[in-house]
């Protein structure tokens, strides 16, 4: 395991190989899209996705907790993916966790899922608004027209990178852009959407269990149709 | 009874006698029999079976009903088929009514022929299975007599070939008396064709069409081989000779291999002659329906002149105006070639020429053996798939929503199908438990809803979304991503890929459907484009692209090769070719057929070991990625590799030694698939092939242009799912069958197996050119490369990104000094 740490608005935090970012100073950890109860939706909907995936998010969730010693965890929205997705067993799950991490204090910022889905209060989180911390604003869409600095989730970001001209590997990425630090997603039932980052942007992603910094340069581009690369020029024939 | 008479009428009436194989044709059918009549195109296959189903049925009552259905691979063939079969009905007197039923049809169209069928119904495999899918279709079919399955050999080695044997396994069932014929084209393994087509415990006669079409295989060639290049994909350089070609004949169809280079072409030959533009048009399977359709009716009514175009004019019928085929690039395929020979001359009695273009040198040896091939009859085989269970579970739930079913007795039914006639219990229990409860018995999902059981034990779905959902997905094509590409002011030109678009930039030109096209945004599915000013631009590129060399190709080439070891040189492509196969000879060796050439080649790059298994570009790659791995386990060691039809490399910094013993592992068959298994990505590549097997099996649901955008919570890549199943339920059938597709089709496992076989039995002959040779060249400077290491990917994107850093203060320093 390999994390990497990066200064944000002053503040350092600590990219988590697992999506998570944690905020030392305050003892504070943040993680986005968690979408629990994804794979019931699509059950309930007669695609036959197994279980198991919320289950392991919540425990990777509380891996970090236990590692990073925080005691306060913020989700940056979509905490459920689904109205369908509450249930008892899920309900279960989650408080179980709650007791096995000693109770943390469980804040999040309200997702479009979790506007779709609700957050029953029995679940025990609580909803914060956008300047609930300082130095930056907690959103979950990043609406990069605000010009705060903020941490963010909602997009999934993820890059492609091109190992030799056949292979590109493609990875969950934390993104930063000027004003913001967007989170990938944690859940374990979500993808990436490949994101187009600006030269200047920071690119974390996340390769096998470590998190590394890497040029935009090192990003896949699709190989030219017809553009051949000669190695031996005609005259060496 | 049938009246053979009426039969001899009719084609005396036309001024026509009936060739033998009509006749054979016609008793079976007055006997009830089934059976498979293959032949080349253009030989009068549809008559023969058509008129002898309408021969049965000619001055007896005739009761309402559909009575035959007309299965055809490409529903664009659907509207001419229906026009052939309406001629024979008019022939015979009969008044019957032939009607289509595809993906196009309207709904309130398929309502009206649910109520009143047609006579005779020409529809697609797909077609079928919705049909089967409605509850009323055991009284739709149940009057059934005949179904054709009209270019069989299309289907018969696809997903979509299985999918028609679920169908006719129903329809069987339904219709015990049916008679099932084929029409295919010719095949190396006919027997097999049939037994697929009738159906467990069934058989019957295959008949030969007239086989006397002449068929002409020749090539444009340059005046010497000097002038040739030794790689390249165009060929553009034979452009010329292609112009006369067209200039002196009547119609021409020009094919390519790509749908890319069909672009390409049809730009160069109207860059050369603006004076033919609006009678050279461009046809391929991206290019709207209205367009193609156009190009189609040029060509019958002999208003173009030429037509550059890919296998999507593979198929179809009659296009008799068309007087000669010029194929550019290798043929790949002996049958492949004498399909699109067959194109020209289609009418009986008329000679089929096609003209090859060798796009590099190589390729000339291509054209010789594709011709040694046709010679001696050396056609390929297709090979039906073996109960695949994702084509089986979509099957299941098909019939769940049209009625229902009780296990036990629609598995005998199942097993009549061939590619299931082993099907094994566990297997059978698995995909209930599947549709049924998700996982399987002991791991039922919960919430999972879809098959429901009622208490006598019918499995069925009542669920009316769920029915159309499924209906919606019913098919086993799939296809990337694809966006419409739109002009500005409206009117469709065809489909590009997703990741196409993407990387189009506003006010970037691409050559599509023969336009030069400028980029103004994406919008949902919809790529807006106008008309191009300037006067470059790139081409798309399709998924799908390069097919390998066939076997029976292949094994031409090694027979024509060893010939001109001993200074026999079969046919002027050979002879044009003899100069560059000396300079082989001298620098390195031509191999014998029963020869394995390595060259062991050094540059100032590092270490090249070129092999020449001559087997295919599949082969190739596999054995590629066997070797490096195999021998990267001796010694640490970095290969990248390429590989073409012909051979591959292996190329790395540090030489490698090649003795006897070395060369004995590495064609050893000792732990084959785990070597293969482990060189390759396996498991990227097992979840590009999970996503064909997901979307069949209805694990995604695939979403269309225009659909309403309220089923997006349950919109998931394959991908991800592949990675729940791993993770989660990793024992899964889908996952075990993604993994042997993943042997069987990408990596051609039992051709790989049966190449080390070959290579064992040969003399190995190992050279030291002084440079890379005529054979050695083309795959050295091609372009997709990937490597083989045991460096993890995050050590290697970090030495990446240090080299890219280390660029960086190199340019930077000298840019700093200058």
């Amino acid at each position: 395991m390999s994390e990497l740490t990066i200064e944000f608005g002053g503040e350092e935090l600590t990219l988590m190989p697992s999506g998570g970012c944690f905020w030392a100073a305050k003892g504070t950890l943040f993680v986005a899209d968690l979408h629990l109860g994804k794979s019931q939706s699509f059950r309930a909907r007669g695609l036959a996705v197994p279980t198991g995936s919320s289950a392991a998010t919540l425990k990777k969730l509380y891996v970090d907790l236990n590692s990073t010693g925080a005691k306060t965890v913020v989700i940056l929205g979509d905490l459920f993916h689904h109205r369908d997705s509450h249930c008892e067993a899920l309900l279960a799950q989650v408080l179980e966790w709650r007791s096995r991490c000693s109770n943390p204090n469980c804040l999040l910022v309200e997702g479009n899922h979790d506007l779709w889905a609700g957050v029953p209060n029995e679940y025990g989180f609580t909803l914060i608004q956008q300047d609930h911390f300082e130095p930056w604003a907690v959103f979950h869409e990043p609406d990069f027209l605000d010009d705060r600095l903020a941490l963010a989730g909602h997009i999934h970001p993820g890059v492609k990178i091109a190992l030799d001209s056949r292979t590109a590997i493609k990875a969950k990425a934390f993104w930063r852009t000027s004003n913001r630090l967007v989170l990938p997603s944690y859940g374990q039932f979500t993808g990436s959407s490949t994101i187009e980052p600006k030269p200047d942007h920071g690119i974390y992603p996340i390769i096998e269990d470590r998190v590394i910094r890497i040029s935009h340069a090192l990003l896949a581009k699709e190989i030219p149709p017809f553009g051949r690369s000669r190695r031996f020029a005609a005259s060496e024939l | 009874m049938a009246s053979p008479d009426a039969l001899d009428m009719f084609f005396e009436s036309r001024g026509w006698v009936p060739f033998q194989f009509q006749r054979d044709c016609w008793d079976a059918i007055a006997r009830g029999e089934s059976g498979l009549l293959h032949s080349a195109t253009g030989t009068g296959k549809t008559l023969a079976v058509w008129l002898g189903i309408l021969g049965r049925f000619a001055g007896r009552p005739i009761a309402p009903g559909l009575k035959v259905l007309w299965i055809t691979p490409l529903r664009a063939l659907a509207h001419d088929t229906r026009a052939a079969l309406e001629k024979g009905c008019e022939g015979l007197g009969l008044p019957w009514t032939v009607e289509i039923r595809t993906g196009d049809t309207g709904s309130s169209e398929k309502r009206r022929q649910r109520i009143a069928p047609p006579d005779v119904l020409v529809t697609t495999p797909e077609s079928l299975a919705v049909m089967l899918s409605n509850a009323d279709h055991k009284g739709v079919l149940s009057n059934l007599e005949a179904v054709v399955v009209d270019e069989w050999h299309e289907l018969l080695s696809t997903k979509r070939g299985v999918l028609n044997e679920l169908c006719m396994s129903r329809v069987r069932a339904l219709c015990p008396s049916l008679m099932t014929w084929g029409i295919s084209a010719t095949l190396g393994n006919l027997d097999t064709a049939r037994d697929v087509l009738l159906g467990v415990g069934r058989t019957g006669p295959i008949i030969r069409g007239k086989s006397d079409k002449e068929t002409v295989i020749d090539s444009l060639l340059p005046e010497s081989v000097d002038r040739f290049p030794w790689a390249g994909h165009l060929g553009l350089n034979l452009l010329p000779m292609v112009l006369d070609a067209i200039e002196e004949t009547g119609t021409t169809l020009v094919f390519t291999n790509v749908r890319s280079s069909t672009e390409l072409w049809h730009q160069a030959i109207l860059a050369a002659r603006p004076d033919w533009e609006g009678t050279v048009a461009i046809h391929h399977g991206s290019l709207e329906r209205e367009i193609r359709d156009d190009v189609e009716i040029g060509l019958k009514t002999g208003q173009l002149r030429a037509v550059v175009c890919t296998s999507s004019l593979d198929l179809g019928v009659d296009f008799s105006p068309v007087d000669r085929i010029i194929q550019v690039g290798s043929p790949k395929g002996v049958a492949r070639l004498l399909q699109r020979a067959g194109r020209s001359g289609h009418a009986p009695g008329q000679v089929s020429r096609v003209s090859c273009v060798p796009s590099h040198a190589l390729e000339l040896v291509d054209i010789a053996s594709a011709r040694f091939g046709a010679d001696h009859e050396m056609i390929e085989g297709r090979e039906p798939l073996e109960r695949p269970l994702d084509v089986l579970c979509q099957h299941l739930v098909t019939l769940a929503t049209g009625g229902g079913f009780l296990p036990d007795e629609i598995l005998p039914e199942i097993r009549t199908a061939y590619a299931y006639r082993d099907l094994e219990l566990s297997e059978w229990d698995w995909a209930l438990a599947f549709i049924t409860q998700g996982g399987t018995a002991l791991g039922a999902y919960p919430q999972f809803k879809r098959v429901g059981v009622l208490s006598d034990g019918t499995h069925i779905i009542k669920d009316r979304m769920m029915a159309t959902r499924h209906r919606l997905n019913i098919g086993t094509i799939t296809s990337e991503a694809s966006m419409s590409v739109r002009m500005q002011g409206g009117g469709n030109l065809g489909t590009v890929e997703e990741g196409f678009v993407a990387r189009l930039r506003p006010g970037d030109t691409f050559l599509f459907s023969g336009k030069l096209l400028e980029f103004i945004r994406a919008k949902e599915l919809v790529c807006y484009v106008k008309k191009a000013t300037k006067n470059r631009g790139t081409v798309p590129r399709w998924a799908g692209g390069r097919m390998p060399l066939s076997n029976e190709l292949a094994q031409a080439i090694r027979v024509l090769l060893d010939e001109a070891v001993d200074g026999v040189l079969d046919g002027p492509e050979m002879q044009i070719m003899a100069p560059l196969l000396d300079l082989q000879h001298r620098w390195s060796a031509v191999p014998r057929k029963d020869e394995f050439l390595v060259e062991q080649v050094q540059s100032s790059e590092g270490f090249h070991l070129f092999f020449y298994p001559i087997e295919g570009r599949l082969v190739h790659q596999g054995l590629a990625a066997l070797w490096a791995y195999r021998l990267s386990k001796e010694t640490p060691i970095t290969f990248t590799m390429a590989a073409n039809d012909y051979g591959l490399e292996l190329f790395s910094d540090l030489p490698v030694e090649l003795d006897g013993d070395r060369m004995a592992r590495l064609l050893s068959s000792h732990q084959l698939y785990d070597d293969i298994l482990s060189s390759l990505n396996a498991t990227e590549l097992g979840r590009r092939q999970f996503r064909e097997i997901a979307r069949i099996a209805g694990l995604v649901y695939q979403s269309y242009p225009g659909e309403k955008r309220t089923s997006k919570q349950l919109q998931t890549s394959s991908s991800l799912i592949h990675d729940v199943f791993v993770n989660f339920d990793p024992e899964n059938l889908l996952l075990q069958q993604s993994r042997r597709e993943v042997l069987e089709r990408q990596l051609e496992s039992n051709r790989l197996s049966k190449t080390l076989h070959r290579l064992r039995e040969s003399t190995c002959k190992i050279t030291q050119p002084p440079r890379p040779t005529p054979f050695a060249f083309p795959i050295l400077v091609d372009r997709l490369r990937e490597s083989v290491s045991s460096e993890s990917a995050s050590d290697r994107i970090e030495r990446m990104a240090k080299s890219l850093e280390l660029l960086a203060d190199v340019t930077g320093t000298v840019a700093g000094k200058s």
